[in-house]
């Protein structure tokens, strides 16, 4: 039990914004579960998922909040950006609509979440490049002109979404190391978790119980 | 003992039901009987019918000259909303099968002295022993943490579900084959079926338009009506229960998150007090529940059959238990002496206050003094058609049930719908705090009990009279 569940130093939060339908949901569960998923249900409110990664061998884990992405739960959706270290802004390479509005979810995270918070720009997609309604040099340039990191990825063959999310992880971690990112504050989604706790303690204790009733 | 009889079971098993059931078959007496029967007459009865232990029987005591019903055994279903009352839909009509649809038999021709002919409605094939469904040990934390893999994730979160709910669900297992892959598959076109209603569902209400949540909640409508006018209809229905929650300031989601977090401050006030200090006091977790009641979280049989009990549409609610229950509630929460101002005032107390304070709103006495008229009313209707009448407040507690039963049986005269709204309106005014929210709820209640008479006059006071009912059986309405 040396590599017990709750070994990590950190905590980053995330979030998952974007227009209704551009594959928030699939990416996430691409990315925690690396298997597409097809008939996605649409998302209701905010639902979350977690994992563990290694940046610079420290562990952290992935704290990331998937929101609904129809205009009508941004009410609710919105109460999430707080407190975000990392904000995956989605759109879909293939529906110009949600492209253009990108700057509505950008003033919105902006607004709402803190001057350090890492925005990833994600085109999603990028399998059905037949059918792109939006060039990578334009997103690029929106990126650019916007201070956002930008990849193309794509949610069913797990292209490049592995990798958005560890690039985030890195900017945060590295803001962290340069002082940038203050730990105590409130709202800098992220949890140091220094040394291993009481909890860790608490499983070690358990007797050796490999076999549950599941 | 005292002298006891078996009343024959019409249909699965239920509390309270049968005594009214055979009441009902007495149909020649009945007009000459005062509903509220003394002692006397139950014992003769008695003598007549076979004692069966284990069933549903009416116990004389002698010495206080009442009688009530008593359940001799315990429900051991999964829960006691399974009971079913007389009425049964037509099979074709259910949306879940209902795990004994055996008819009941008639036996003529039984008689008993001093009384005339009555038919006893009786199962010959009995039902089968109840079996307690076992119910494992709570989930162990040792369980939960092994479930977890070096990441901290539950990696079969299926089997921690099955621990936590199982035997809850296990007689579901004779369902499963029931359930029809509706919307199985690509080229499914019961999936443009869905999308067909959806659509006119936008052009029917503009202003409200499609919102995520609405397909959720019309494909059980859809994949029990197998057809798109029916289910288009029955939507709309649906909708115009819930429309609140799919506004556009979501209002009426906030609203009910923040009642439901207030109920909890009373209930669990140190969950109430981690969720806060965790930013987790607006509830949001619970959105997608309320939102789409449930469907998310449930399989699809088991969303059928709640939905059915939320909504009563087998009528298959043992109404009576359901509103005892939550009527105890209600009352074991107003007498506590730890809730908050705004815990009482989403329980109505608040209102109650005022009304003793004299200072009601106009809503409320307008309503109560309705109530106090139809009271009034019917009593005098009784007077004039038995020279001899109780007093009301001598009934005993018994014939309220069976007043609902009854009810529930068949369509009554109207000298008896008068009669059982006295008594209804009588227990009310007894039994059951007053206040505002009480109101609405009493109107659902008397609503739901009498049928569309009083529902007429009920909606055109208050249109929510149903929500009144939700909202004591414990969920929260929007």
């Amino acid at each position: 039990m040396s590599a017990g569940p709750y070994s990590y130093s950190y905590i980053f939060k995330y979030i998952i914004i974007g227009d209704m339908g551009v594959g928030k949901s699939c990416l996430l569960h691409q990315f925690t579960e690396k298997k597409f998923m097809a008939d996605c249900p649409h998302t209701i409110g905010v639902e979350f998922g977690t994992r563990i990664i290694e940046v610079s061998g420290q562990k952290i884990k992935l704290q990331i909040w998937d929101t609904a992405g129809q205009e009508r739960f941004r009410a609710v959706t919105r109460s999430y950006y707080r407190g975000a270290a990392g904000a995956l802004m989605v759109y879909d390479i293939t529906r110009r609509s949600t492209y253009n509005h990108l700057s509505s979810w950008l003033s919105d995270t902006r607004t709402l979440t803190n001057p350090s918070t890492v925005i990833f720009l994600i085109g999603n997609k990028s399998d059905l490049d037949g059918q792109r309604d939006v060039t990578y040099e334009e997103a690029k340039q929106f990126a650019d002109e916007n201070g956002l990191m930008f990849v193309e990825a794509s949610a069913k063959t797990g292209e490049m979404v592995e990798e958005a999310f560890l690039e985030t992880a890195k900017k945060i971690y590295q803001s962290i190391q340069d002082g940038r990112l203050d730990l105590n504050a409130a709202e800098s989604g992220v949890q140091h978790k220094p040394s291993q706790t009481g909890r860790t303690t608490l499983t070690n204790d358990q007797p050796n119980k490999d076999s549950c009733s599941c | 003992m005292s002298p006891s009889m078996t009343l024959p079971n019409t249909t699965a098993p239920a509390q309270g039901v049968p005594a009214l059931t055979l009441l009902k078959h007495l149909e020649h007496s009945w007009n000459s009987w005062n509903f509220i029967v003394s002692a006397t007459s139950f014992q003769s009865i008695g003598k007549c019918i076979e004692w069966k232990p284990n069933e549903v029987s009416i116990e004389t005591d002698g010495s206080e000259q009442e009688w009530a019903l008593v359940n001799t055994s315990k429900p051991a279903s999964t829960s006691s909303v399974y009971n079913k009352y007389p009425y049964e839909r037509p099979p074709e009509e259910r949306a879940f099968n209902q795990e004994d649809k055996r008819q009941p038999t008639v036996v003529d021709g039984q008689k008993s002295d001093g009384l005339s002919d009555y038919q006893v409605v009786e199962r010959r094939d009995q039902l089968p022993p109840r079996v307690l469904s076992p119910r494992g040990p709570p989930l162990s934390f040792h369980q939960w943490c092994n479930a977890m893999n070096t990441e901290g994730r539950i990696t079969d979160p299926d089997a921690i579900k099955k621990i936590i709910f199982d035997g809850v669900r296990q007689k579901d297992v004779n369902r499963t084959d029931r359930s029809i892959p509706f919307f199985e598959g690509d080229d499914n076109p019961n999936l443009k079926l869905l999308y067909d209603v959806l659509m006119t569902y936008v052009m029917y209400d503009f202003d409200l338009g499609y919102v995520q949540g609405m397909s959720d909640l019309l494909s059980p409508i859809l994949s029990v009506m197998c057809n798109e006018v029916d289910a288009f209809w029955c939507f709309v229905g649906f909708m115009k229960k819930v429309f609140r929650n799919f506004d556009m300031d979501q209002s009426g989601m906030k609203k009910q998150l923040s009642q439901l977090h207030t109920l909890l401050s009373a209930v669990q006030p140190e969950l109430s007090t981690f969720l806060d200090e965790h930013e987790s006091g607006n509830m949001f977790f619970c959105f997608r529940w309320l939102l789409v009641w449930f469907k998310r979280e449930f399989q699809h049989e088991e969303i059928m059959e709640l939905w059915e009990h939320v909504n009563d549409l087998a009528l298959n609610l043992n109404l009576h238990d359901v509103l005892a229950t939550a009527a105890s509630i209600f009352t074991q929460l107003e007498s506590s002496p730890n809730l908050t101002t705004a815990t009482r005032r989403v329980l109505g107390l608040m209102a109650n206050e005022a009304a003793t304070n004299s200072s009601t709103s106009d809503d409320d006495s307008i309503i109560s003094e309705g109530l106090h008229c139809a009271v009034e009313r019917s009593a005098s209707d009784e007077c004039d058609r038995d020279p001899s009448p109780r007093p009301i407040t001598a009934m005993p507690k018994a014939d309220f049930s069976s007043v609902l039963c009854l009810f529930r049986d068949e369509n009554p005269s109207f000298h008896e719908l008068k009669r059982i709204r006295v008594m209804l309106m009588n227990h009310f005014l007894r039994h059951v705090p007053w206040s505002g929210e009480m109101t609405k709820n009493l109107n659902g209640y008397a609503a739901l009990v009498t049928g569309p008479d009083y529902l007429m006059q009920s909606l055109r006071k208050d249109e929510q009279v149903f929500d009144g009912v939700i909202d004591i059986a414990g969920f929260v309405s929007c």
